[in-house]
């Protein structure tokens, strides 16, 4: 039972996959829970980084809009630019689950996404069930992303707000703010810089 | 003992690491806040093959990142609290283990232990069994001396062992001494363990105590009548008191020997010439140099006596000053009238406690001279008795005696513990049945030997280095047990350790009150009539009571 597909992957390692947005200017939130299948499970990913370029080195994008009224009317008067620019994310890997039903393990999966696999955004209740553990949180540590990596754990946790009833909500930051404090041997201000994103 | 789960164990931590030396690490859980528990608590620690009992001893606060401390924010918001608390901040115990229970082999109940549990082994607060299990139920050998800190099951002392080795009662002033020593007593008595002697410089024992607030605590006479006799130095006080004393003790000038008047040095300020003229005068006059020496009563007579010995008449004179204000004390006598000291001795013999009071001569001076005087010729008698025994088969070594001796350390202190009767009590008399029970609040200056003989020691609180050092000498673990020492409360709390107690423990001393009372007549009822009758005979009563609570 998926979603709306949101997009398409572009590359494909064993930690992280680039997928191209259906949409351009529309990728899904930073830290956000996305998924695609590898063939044999479903490589869950958390939204690490997104990007609008041109694809074509030769077109990069240029100022167009000197006259026009609005952004929009940019759009309207270059029709073309729609095909022209793409927007891509990047996506960690943080785990995979085998089935609807099945848990969901948050550690690599044997094999990355697969080429051109649809890329789906996950769903309320497949966010709460990934947030039964903050394992995934070692994982993004030693993740190089481009973004500081306490951006992205503090942006992850945080999409669990709108999903989950206050406690809830409160004992998973509380959970993930002392894995934290394990990861980062105790170091406060790593900690705190993550703490003070995702509570209140 | 058996190896079922416990009913109410509330789970401490894990064991993070440590030493059989130095004790182990033990990490609280999160959810436990360190202000919940405290040192001298009792813990169980879960092993794979072994179930451990040991003490808290030390409770610190640890940081996953000490450096990083400094940088942390002040934590003033409930989440950022939860969030440290347990992970990056925790508690840590120190946890002395002491004794280890086989599970494979439960029966052969605690034994001392000579291993520590594995990593993360699981720790637990013990319950009310798990004290029981260790420190045993009262019984005809076993006394409960108070419920250990925050519990409410009993400590019990393995009264035979209490007997065996001497005994010692310390703390400072005021830390409730006397209290525990009255107890120790009434429990010997009571499971007619051994003869008691006690030399009562403070009238507290014998009829009745005294008490901050509260009716004065009874004494060994009132709570067992014919069984304890009290003997009086000072009837007059005696009388006042309104004591039913048996006997007025008076002491001979003969009786009195150089090395009485050598233990007085420091009290009465003789000078070491003036002990050594003593030594010569009873060379020449044997036991009756004291009556010679203050019977020269006119100038001439004394010039005549220094003369006779060789000395200096001014020495001489000075001597006999000083010797001359043994002489206030109405019980020491030229010739004493009653043969109560050796009274004494055939009650002792008998099983029969006797304390002496020394009703208004709570003086240093009266209390050391009559102790000895009386311990000797109490040693004396059981050195007989014992190597009569030994010789003839047909003869029983004489009833196990306890002697209980306040301020100890002026009869043993380490210059005089050589000379005195109680330096060859503690070091030797254990073959002889004879103990001590000593009581005192400078354990430092006493005879690094005889603390060495200490078989239990009861620790109130000490604040003094040199007197923790002395009490915990040669106890294992010592550097732990110092913490749990030094922060016992000022009142009705004591560290118990040593041979009587199969592990050290921190006890709230049991009240002494109406209740007590009670409690002590309803022991002796209970085994006190079955003690009478003999083993299977007992085994058949409890079979038919069982079976009688079956049919109803």
């Amino acid at each position: 039972m998926n979603g709306k597909r949101i997009g398409e992957v572009l590359q494909a390692t064993t930690t992280s996959f680039v997928a191209s947005c259906d949409e351009l200017h529309c990728p899904p939130d930073l830290g956000a829970l996305v998924y695609a299948s590898n063939g044999q499970h479903q490589v869950l990913g958390l939204v690490s980084a997104a990007t609008t370029t041109s694809p074509d080195p030769g077109r990069p994008a240029i100022p167009r809009g000197r006259e026009a009224a609005s952004e929009e009317e940019v759009f309207r008067n270059h029709p073309q630019l729609a095909k022209l620019l793409r927007t891509d994310f990047t996506a960690q890997v943080v785990g995979f689950w085998e089935g609807n039903q099945s848990p969901v393990h948050q550690y690599l999966p044997a094999r990355p996404p697969q080429i051109h696999a649809f890329v789906y955004p996950a769903s309320p209740d497949l966010v709460e069930r990934f947030f039964q553990q903050v394992d995934y949180l070692w994982l993004l540590a030693r993740a190089p992303t481009q973004v500081p990596v306490e951006e992205l754990m503090a942006a992850s946790v945080r999409q669990a707000k709108v999903i989950l009833p206050p406690e809830r909500y409160r004992a998973l930051a509380v959970r993930a703010g002392q894995e934290l404090v394990r990861l980062f041997e105790g170091d406060p201000k790593r900690v705190d810089m993550v703490l003070g994103r995702i509570w209140p | 003992m058996t190896d079922q789960q416990p009913l109410a164990r509330s789970r401490l931590g894990v064991v993070l690491g440590g030493s059989l030396k130095e004790g182990l690490q033990v990490r609280l859980d999160p959810l436990v806040s360190v202000e919940q528990v405290a040192v001298g608590r009792y813990v169980i620690i879960e092993g794979e093959e072994k179930r451990f009992f040991g003490l808290i001893s030390d409770i610190q606060l640890g940081a996953l990142n000490e450096r990083g401390l400094a940088a942390l924010p002040a934590l003033d918001d409930e989440f950022r609290r939860q969030v440290w608390t347990g992970s990056g901040l925790y508690g840590c115990l120190t946890v002395v283990p002491a004794l280890a229970l086989d599970r494979l082999d439960p029966m052969t109940g605690p034994q001392p232990v000579k291993t520590v549990p594995r990593h993360f082994a699981t720790v637990l607060e013990a319950s009310e069994e798990d004290v029981a299990q260790v420190f045993g139920s009262e019984g005809e050998n076993y006394f409960a001396i108070g419920t250990p800190v925050e519990m409410e099951t009993k400590v019990c002392l393995d009264l035979a062992r209490v007997v065996e080795r001497s005994v010692g009662v310390f703390g400072k002033s005021g830390t409730g001494k006397t209290f525990l020593t009255r107890l120790l007593l009434v429990g010997l008595v009571d499971r007619a363990r051994a003869a008691n002697l006690v030399f009562d410089m403070h009238n507290e024992y014998g009829w009745e105590g005294t008490s901050e607030g509260g009716p004065p605590p009874r004494g060994l006479k009132k709570l067992f009548g014919p069984r304890v006799k009290i003997v009086t130095l000072d009837e007059a006080n005696s009388r006042r008191r309104r004591v039913s004393w048996d006997g007025a003790l008076t002491i001979g000038y003969d009786e009195i020997e150089p090395e009485d008047i050598a233990l007085l040095a420091e009290t009465l300020q003789l000078s070491q010439p003036m002990i050594d003229s003593v030594y010569l005068l009873s060379q020449t006059y044997g036991e009756r140099w004291l009556t010679a020496l203050l019977g020269a009563k006119s100038e001439p007579e004394r010039r005549e006596l220094a003369q006779r010995l060789g000395l200096h008449q001014g020495s001489l004179e000075a001597l006999t000053r000083k010797l001359r204000r043994l002489t206030r004390f109405e019980f020491l006598v030229e010739e004493p009238a009653t043969k109560v000291a050796e009274q004494i001795v055939k009650w002792l013999s008998e099983g029969i406690s006797v304390v002496i009071e020394f009703g208004s001569y709570r003086v240093l001076e009266a209390y050391i001279l009559v102790a000895n005087v009386l311990t000797r010729r109490i040693h004396d008698h059981y050195v007989t008795a014992v190597e009569r025994a030994l010789g003839d088969s047909s003869q029983q070594k004489p009833a196990p005696l306890v002697i209980t001796i306040e301020e100890a350390h002026k009869f043993l202190d380490p210059r005089v513990a050589h000379q005195t009767i109680f330096g060859t009590i503690a070091r030797e008399m254990r073959k002889y049945n004879v103990t001590l029970l000593i009581v005192d609040q400078r354990p430092s200056q006493i005879d690094e030997e005889v603390l060495s003989q200490i078989g239990t020691r009861i620790c109130c609180l000490l604040d003094n280095e040199k007197d923790i050092e002395a009490v915990l000498a040669g106890a294992p673990n010592r550097g732990e047990l110092r913490h749990v020492l030094a922060r016992l409360e000022t009142k009705q709390q004591a560290l118990v350790f040593g041979y009587a107690v199969p592990m050290p423990i921190v006890i709230k001393t049991r009240t002494y009150d109406e209740s007590f009372y009670r409690d002590l007549n309803a022991a002796r009822n209970s085994f006190g009539e079955i003690s009478a009758i003999s083993r299977a005979e007992r085994e058949r009563v409890v079979q038919q009571l069982t079976d009688e609570l079956r049919g109803s």
